[in-house]
């Protein structure tokens, strides 16, 4: 009886026991139930982001900015990464003695960097587009806290040239100046955002089926500019200022068949590379900005204009009233004394008082006509930012006496690209066509995607007028002309003239020391390719445009018909003495001057000559010519030779040429 | 009296059949327990190479952006040396040319 009690018992206490745990359990389950319900579907988003946050990051592929290349495809413009350095003030213990180590590296003052690293922000930017040589130099300083960034930095590999027509962007990227500017929408793309993985170290991992999307380089444009072609008129231009001592110049070339803009230099040079561009009067394209009085050089639009109206023809006369004249009141003078010229002699003899009449009587209203037709008081439509208009007033506001200046190129203002326009349109048979700057839209291999479409442009006068123009733009170069220095050797050169006094801004007055010299033309002159306008602005020491651009002007054609393939030509005359004729058929082909030296070894002589002095190449010559084997050492001229000056050689000898720069 | 033979067969196999069917029981939660482990560890090496893939990737990303850049760089080190002014600099300066003389200028006919 007492068993079968216990036994119960047990068993009761033994279900009980079981019915507890069984229901600790199933609360417990119950719980995770609950939490897993909470975390898995009440909080669901939470938690995503919350795992987002710590397994997922985002960064950017880099769109680098279009590149600029010249007609001949060369890279004006191209977008490099760059590392800039970036500090966590908060992960870095001792901020002076980093900012010390940095000081030198970045070349920055170590106060600049002490007070930026003590800032304690959790990111300060210490410098941007850090050279290959720093980023180097700060990661071998492996210090706590500082990070280095990527971002994009444009170079321009032909620094100054073509500087102020490719322009320049800000340190995000934005096109601010020339082409940079103007086709800043085309060439900037932004950088797409991509997400990836990552772990708690912030280690990237790429989990995606899809592989990394490449970095790519946005459109970028062909110019109509060459770069040699640029290089020439940039650096002949320098010349002439250095030479007159000016105060700025410009040098238009273009294309005479295409109206295409080859060159636009000016002075001064303009580096884009640089990082200091506060100073508008460096990077402005003066040959767009800047509009000046023509002078005699806008004759030519006048006579173009009078023949095509009628009003005189080409073999009449005009009296010159021997070098001064009294009309519409004011005083004309001519530089030189004229009576009877024929029209051919007032361009070549660039009277000022029968352009005078000339413009009298073609009147306002037509003179302005063929002004604006010319493309004068309005942008040439060129692609470039800040074009400037020139100064032509309303016909109507024009007393008599402007009207008379206005022939001789005074009473009117226009930039050199203006003017050049107006001659391309004489070479162009009295075609205006707008001028072209970009050339093609090409993709990140420089292949063409999209020519430029060429407006038909519009006719200004007659083909048979602008032959005679033409002619009689010939006649300036020649002898008795004011531009015969204009022509280069072996060439024709035609074109025109031009000195104009310039306004005093502080008078209001023509002052009587400033001037600007100008000559604009075309080469060859039997069949133009190109045309080339040069304008010096207050040269000193002499003030002509035959005399201080003109030179200019034969010195760029003389380097840049060649680069053409323009052969020179003397027809119906011999070449100058100097010239060594060939024909083509017997042109032997010549050989490197070291390679003919060294297969003459039967000239070596015995004793080491003295190279003193030399170039690289005239001390080469010496000594290949001796058989001997050269070592050479530094840039210049010879400072010291080993073997010394008359001592005796062998044909193993090896002859050490220390070359020195500046001497 | 003896039993037929075939009545012996059918008592031996009755007799077998709690330890054939045990056995059997054994092998085939044996396989089905390796199969399910071998797929869990294949599994999980599959993830773990996908990780390590996934780290190599991100890597060798890096790695060709590095090279794409340094591939930027040295076509602007070439376009450097197209440089006009340059090129002239190195000529007159280091190989002491000039332009040439009127008498070295050859007029081909």
């Amino acid at each position: 009886m007492r068993e079968h009690k216990s036994k119960n018992l047990l068993n009761t206490r033994f279900w009980f026991c079981n019915g507890l745990f069984t229901l600790i359990t199933l609360l417990g389950f119950g719980m995770v139930l609950a939490k897993s319900f909470r975390l898995q579907v009440l909080e669901h988003q939470v938690w995503v982001e919350r795992k987002r946050a710590q397994t997922e990051t985002s960064f950017q592929v880099p769109a680098y900015r279009g590149s600029i290349y010249d007609r001949q495809g060369r890279l004006l413009s191209y977008s490099v990464p760059q590392f800039s350095l970036t500090a966590n003030c908060q992960q870095i213990k001792n901020h002076q003695m980093l900012a010390t180590k940095l000081a030198p590296i970045l070349s920055l003052p170590r106060h600049t960097l002490h007070k930026k690293l003590s800032s304690g922000r959790r990111f300060v930017l210490l410098k941007r587009h850090l050279s290959d040589q720093q980023a180097v130099a700060v990661s071998s300083l492996k210090a706590d806290g500082l990070t280095m960034i990527t971002e994009y930095k444009r170079f321009y590999p032909h620094r100054q040239v073509g500087g102020h027509v490719v322009g320049f962007v800000d340190t995000e990227g934005i096109g601010l100046e020339g082409i940079e500017k103007s086709f800043d929408k085309l060439l900037r793309q932004d950088p797409t955002t991509v997400g990836r993985f990552r772990d708690g170290i912030r280690k990237s991992l790429w989990l995606d089926s899809e592989p990394p999307p490449e970095p790519v380089e946005s459109y970028g444009i062909k110019l109509s500019m060459d770069a040699f072609i640029q290089y020439v008129a940039e650096f002949e231009l320098d010349k002439g200022i250095q030479q007159y001592h000016a105060r700025s110049g410009e040098v238009v070339v273009m294309d005479a068949r295409t109206s295409d803009v080859l060159a636009m230099a000016n002075w001064p040079t303009f580096d884009p590379n640089l990082t200091d561009k506060r100073n508008p009067d460096l990077y402005r394209n003066r040959t767009i900005t800047d509009y000046f009085e023509p002078g005699s050089t806008f004759k030519v639009f006048l006579v173009s204009a009078a023949l095509q109206e009628g009003t005189i023809r080409e073999k009449d006369k005009v009296f010159c009233e021997n070098g001064r004249c009294v009309l519409a009141g004011h005083t004309i003078n001519d530089v030189h004394p004229y009576g009877w010229l024929t029209v051919p002699d007032v361009i070549k003899h660039s009277s000022n008082i029968a352009a005078s009449k000339m413009a009298l009587q073609l009147g306002s209203e037509r003179y302005h006509r063929y002004i604006k037709a010319f493309g004068f008081g309005e942008p040439t439509g060129v692609q470039l930012p800040g074009e400037a208009k020139g100064q032509v007033r309303p016909w109507k506001k024009w007393r008599p006496i402007d009207l008379a200046t206005t022939g001789f190129g005074q009473s009117i203002g226009v930039t050199a690209l203006q003017l050049s326009q107006g001659i391309a349109c004489l070479t162009n048979g009295g075609q205006w066509v707008a001028p072209e700057i970009a050339l093609e839209i090409v993709d990140a291999d420089g292949q063409t995607v999209k020519v430029a479409e060429r407006e038909p442009g519009r006719r200004v006068i007659d083909k048979r007028i602008a032959s005679v123009v033409r002619d009689m733009m010939k006649g300036v170069t020649q002898e008795g002309g004011t531009g015969v220095n204009a022509a280069p050797d072996g060439y024709t050169a035609a074109g025109k003239t031009g000195t104009a006094q310039m306004l005093d801004p502080e008078t209001k007055r023509y002052a009587s020391n400033k001037f600007t010299s100008v000559f604009t033309g075309f080469v060859p002159a039997e069949d133009p390719r190109l045309v080339i306008t040069v304008a010096i602005r207050e040269p000193h020491g002499a003030i002509y445009g035959g005399v201080v651009a003109a030179p200019v002007f034969r010195n760029i054609a003389a380097k840049v018909l060649p680069y053409l393939g323009v052969s020179p030509s003397y027809k119906g005359t011999d070449p100058p003495v100097h010239f060594r004729l060939a024909s083509a058929a017997s042109c032997e082909v010549v050989k490197p001057v070291i390679r003919v030296a060294q297969d003459n070894r039967a000239e070596s002589s015995s004793t080491m000559p003295d190279l003193g002095g030399m170039s690289l190449k005239q001390a080469l010559q010496r000594v290949c010519s001796l058989g001997l084997q050269p070592r050479i050492i530094g840039n210049g001229r010879v400072v010291s030779q080993t073997p010394e000056p008359g001592s005796s050689l062998n044909p193993d000898t090896t002859v050490e040429i220390v070359l020195k720069d500046g001497t | 009296m003896t039993r037929p033979k075939s009545e012996d067969k059918h008592q031996q196999g009755h007799r077998r059949s709690p330890f054939g069917a045990l056995t059997g029981w054994i092998v085939v939660t044996s396989v089905l327990g390796v199969t399910f482990v071998g797929g869990a560890i294949f599994y999980v090496w599959l993830y773990m190479q996908q990780i390590q893939n996934g780290y190599r990737l991100a890597k060798l990303y890096e790695q060709h952006e590095a090279l794409l850049a340094i591939e930027r760089k040295l076509r602007l080190e070439r376009c450097r040396f197209q440089d006009p002014n340059q090129l002239e600099d190195l000529g007159r300066n280091r190989f002491g040319l000039g332009p040439p003389r009127q008498d070295q200028k050859i007029l081909v006919r």
